[in-house]
């Protein structure tokens, strides 16, 4: 466990094309994953409503139409109910798809192994993500009751070893 | 002339903060009011809110709503001075109006959330009595 948590190393998302965009064989270098804090109109929104349950996940780790799918049906949320109304969630899906990993602000490494067919709702079933933890995330290795989930990024990309 | 300025703008900030920590009583109490009048519309003998039952109503396990949120203490813990925790394991503030004195003085916010979480243990809408015994027994932990 103590390794993982030390993650905080290097740059921000914004480093992620490059980690992510490496050549077979060679090492990620880890980056923090950030929540978003903030910003204009649709930004601002996502960071404040899409923070209550986990960290704001970064825009540019799912394709547009991954987002489309996800906030067209916000009451149905992986089991809970997180909707909002029709113009905050219009303004969120807009931040989400102009920043997403296939927009002009995305990196080719995110998109990588992902079939043009596919549409997952979780970024912790996109092929890249799943390349980069599969091995953490084996019984015993990077699981564990302070995890809970996957999903919980901050468990290990948080220096302080914190969970949000 | 600049000092003056920022002067005046400091005390402005102060009179601003010992205003807020004086309205989020005010606030709560009339996010309650307004459940009161909601009780009201369909129980015209409806006599006041209870502690107690809000208690009840926190702890039940009803098994009417989602299986993976089988109760309130799910996530906010059996005790209401608890941190909480969701399922992707981000912490919660208590619940507890003592220990989180910003609790239940946004009715926009507090809304939103019986709207989602009575959907998600309950299976459906909470009813004003309900809100308003729940929101009792916190702001008396
Ligand atoms: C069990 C701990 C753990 C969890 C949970 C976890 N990660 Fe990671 N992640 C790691 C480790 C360790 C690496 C570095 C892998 C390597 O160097 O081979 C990493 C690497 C990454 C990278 C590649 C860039 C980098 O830092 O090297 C991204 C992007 C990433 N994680 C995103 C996420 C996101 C998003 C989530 C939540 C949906 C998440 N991770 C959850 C442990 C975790
Ligand atoms: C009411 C609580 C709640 C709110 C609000 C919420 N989510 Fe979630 N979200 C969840 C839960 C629960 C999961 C599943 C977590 C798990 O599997 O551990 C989840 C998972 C996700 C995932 C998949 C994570 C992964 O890779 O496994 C994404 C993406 C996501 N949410 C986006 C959003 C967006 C965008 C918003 C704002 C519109 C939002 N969420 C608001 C509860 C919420
Ligand atoms: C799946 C996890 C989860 C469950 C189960 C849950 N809540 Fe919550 N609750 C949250 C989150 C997340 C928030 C928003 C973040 C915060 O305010 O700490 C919240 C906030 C609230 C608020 C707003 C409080 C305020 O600050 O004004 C109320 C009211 C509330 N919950 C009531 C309930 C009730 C009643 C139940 C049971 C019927 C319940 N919750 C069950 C996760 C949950």
């Amino acid at each position: 466990m103590k390794p993982l948590r030390l993650l905080a190393l290097g740059v921000m998302c914004a480093a992620l094309p490059a980690a992510c965009g490496l050549a077979e064989g060679e090492t990620p270098r880890p980056v923090p994953v950030r929540a978003t804090t903030g910003g204009p109109a649709g930004e601002a929104d996502f960071a404040r409503e899409c923070s209550a349950c986990h960290m704001a996940y970064p825009a540019a780790l799912l394709p547009a139409r991954s987002w489309r799918a996800l906030t067209s049906h916000l009451s149905t949320h992986f089991g809970e109910d997180a909707s909002l109304d029709a113009p905050t969630t219009q303004r969120i899906t807009g931040y989400l798809v102009s920043h997403a990993a296939d927009s002009s602000d995305g990196s080719p490494g995110v998109m990588r192994g992902l079939p043009a067919g596919q549409t997952p709702e979780r970024i912790t079933d996109m092929p890249f993500w799943r390349r980069i933890h599969d091995d953490l995330l084996e019984p015993g290795v990077g699981t564990g009751p302070g995890l809970r989930s996957a999903a919980n990024c901050m468990h290990c990309h948080n220096g302080s070893g914190g969970d949000d | 002339m600049i000092r003056r300025s920022a002067m005046a703008f400091s005390l402005m900030l102060l009179a601003g903060g010992t205003a807020l920590a004086a309205t989020a009583p005010a606030a709560r109490q009339s996010i309650l009011d307004h459940y009161a009048a909601e009780a009201r519309k369909t129980d015209a003998g409806f006599k006041g809110f209870s502690a107690a039952a809000g208690q009840a109503f926190f702890l039940a396990h009803p098994g009417t709503g989602r299986p993976e949120t089988p109760s309130c203490s799910t996530c906010h813990t059996n005790s209401p001075r608890n941190q909480g925790r969701t399922r992707a394991g981000k912490t919660l503030a208590p619940m507890a109006v003592s220990l989180s004195p910003s609790r239940f003085t946004d009715l926009a916010k507090v809304r939103k959330w019986f709207a989602r979480n009575c959907h998600t243990v309950y299976g459906r809408v909470c009813t004003p009595v309900e809100k308003g015994n729940f929101i009792t027994f916190m702001a008396h932990q």
